[in-house]
């Protein structure tokens, strides 16, 4: 090998090198936009797996949401701040744990259009739901209410081309599910459901 | 130069600039986004009741390792506002799923300008240690500021998946001091 041919091939190799660091960078961007998250929680459980995920919650359900009404308004202790919340109205589809095939799920969730027809818009749980589409929803059941209650971010796909789409694909507990096959994923959920 | 030794140096360098590229990326990864106040120095109500206030106040500024000492960031204690301003709360937001929940309530491009920071007390109020509820008010403070979840250290309060390391780390602190 001349001492050219050698030179160019280490330039190659550190492209590629540093072409694979970049390309995971922007699997997680530090942007110079605003990013479409601007809302976070801490939530009350986050899970490691998603056998877990399954175990945990109330109900699994593949339904379609058909409509969204304003909720309850709750404010701060000190009375100055005001945190509207909306009631989504699911048609169940395919019910996985816990609901059968046409059961209605009413789940609360923080943010969309108060009483007074102002929006307020909160995306850390994936953002609001889109009425007339489907998804895959793991809830749990409020101890102080009558609603369910998405779990945590793991807990939502959207039903996008017949495929599952996570609100955090790269998360451990979503990546097994999201990007498959609706019927194939839900399969595999009502497998794992039947074995615990 | 022989085959064998030219493929050699090859993976070395490959090795190389892999590794030198990762932490760049896992570092910029707990970034939230683009989010900044326009600078260091940010107006700060602290709308916490009880012990949430003073949960705040160490969180924010008196504990040695709050966010204001630690890390460049300024907080002049101020009255609520809408330009400039972290504001923070506490309330009983029902059972929601979360403990804490961070918003930027509005923002010109990247720059925020009213942040909130909320602690739900249905849930912190039974069965969360003090050490839990100022984990969540740091973390939620700590997004306002700018910075994402990190799950791959425990020392911060900016991991999700714990609620018992109350503090920013230093690797938040070199983060937010890269931002402002």
């Amino acid at each position: 090998m001349t001492r050219k041919t050698f030179w160019i091939g280490t330039i190659i190799v550190a492209l590629c090198g540093l072409s694979v660091s970049a390309a995971i960078g922007l699997r997680h961007p530090a942007t110079s936009q605003p990013t479409e998250q601007f809302s976070a929680a801490a939530w009350k459980e986050k899970y490691r797996t998603t056998d877990e995920l399954i175990k945990r919650v109330d109900g699994i359900v593949l339904a379609q949401a058909v409509a969204a009404q304003p909720g309850r308004v709750a404010y701060s202790a000190n009375g100055e701040d005001a945190l509207p919340f909306e009631v989504v109205e699911f048609r169940v589809v395919d019910g996985i744990k816990n609901f059968k095939t046409g059961d209605q799920v009413f789940v609360e969730r923080a943010g969309g259009t108060d009483s007074e027809g102002n929006r307020h818009v909160l995306n850390f749980d994936g953002g609001d739901f889109e009425m007339g589409n489907t998804y895959l929803l793991f809830v749990k059941r409020q101890e102080d209410g009558p609603y369910y209650y998405q779990v945590n971010d793991q807990g939502r796909f959207q039903v996008e081309g017949g495929s599952l789409k996570a609100v955090m694909p790269d998360d451990e507990v979503t990546a097994p599910l999201h990007g498959r096959q609706v019927r194939e994923a839900v399969a595999t959920v009502k497998q794992k459901v039947k074995e615990k | 130069m022989n085959l064998r030794r030219a493929l050699f140096i090859w993976a070395m360098v490959l090795s190389i600039t892999i590794g030198l590229g990762l932490p760049v990326s896992t570092w910029a990864s707990h970034r939230w986004g683009c989010w900044k106040y326009a600078d260091y120095s940010i107006n700060w109500y602290n709308g916490g009741t009880g012990d949430y206030y003073n949960i705040y106040n160490e969180e924010a500024k008196t504990d040695s390792n709050a966010w204001s000492p630690y890390t460049d960031i300024f907080l002049n204690p101020t009255g609520a506002g809408t330009t400039d301003h972290a504001n923070a709360y506490n309330g009983f937001y029902g059972s929601t799923g979360w403990l804490g929940l961070a918003e930027i309530r509005s923002a010109s491009g990247c720059t925020v300008l009213n942040g909130r920071a909320r602690l739900n007390q249905s849930y912190l109020d039974s069965g969360y240690t003090r050490t839990n509820k100022k984990h969540v008010a740091c973390q939620e403070v700590g997004h306002l500021f700018g910075l994402h979840h990190n799950t791959t250290e425990t020392n911060t309060c900016m991991n999700d998946r714990i609620l018992t390391a109350p503090q920013p780390n230093a690797h938040d602190q070199s983060l937010i001091n890269s931002i402002y």
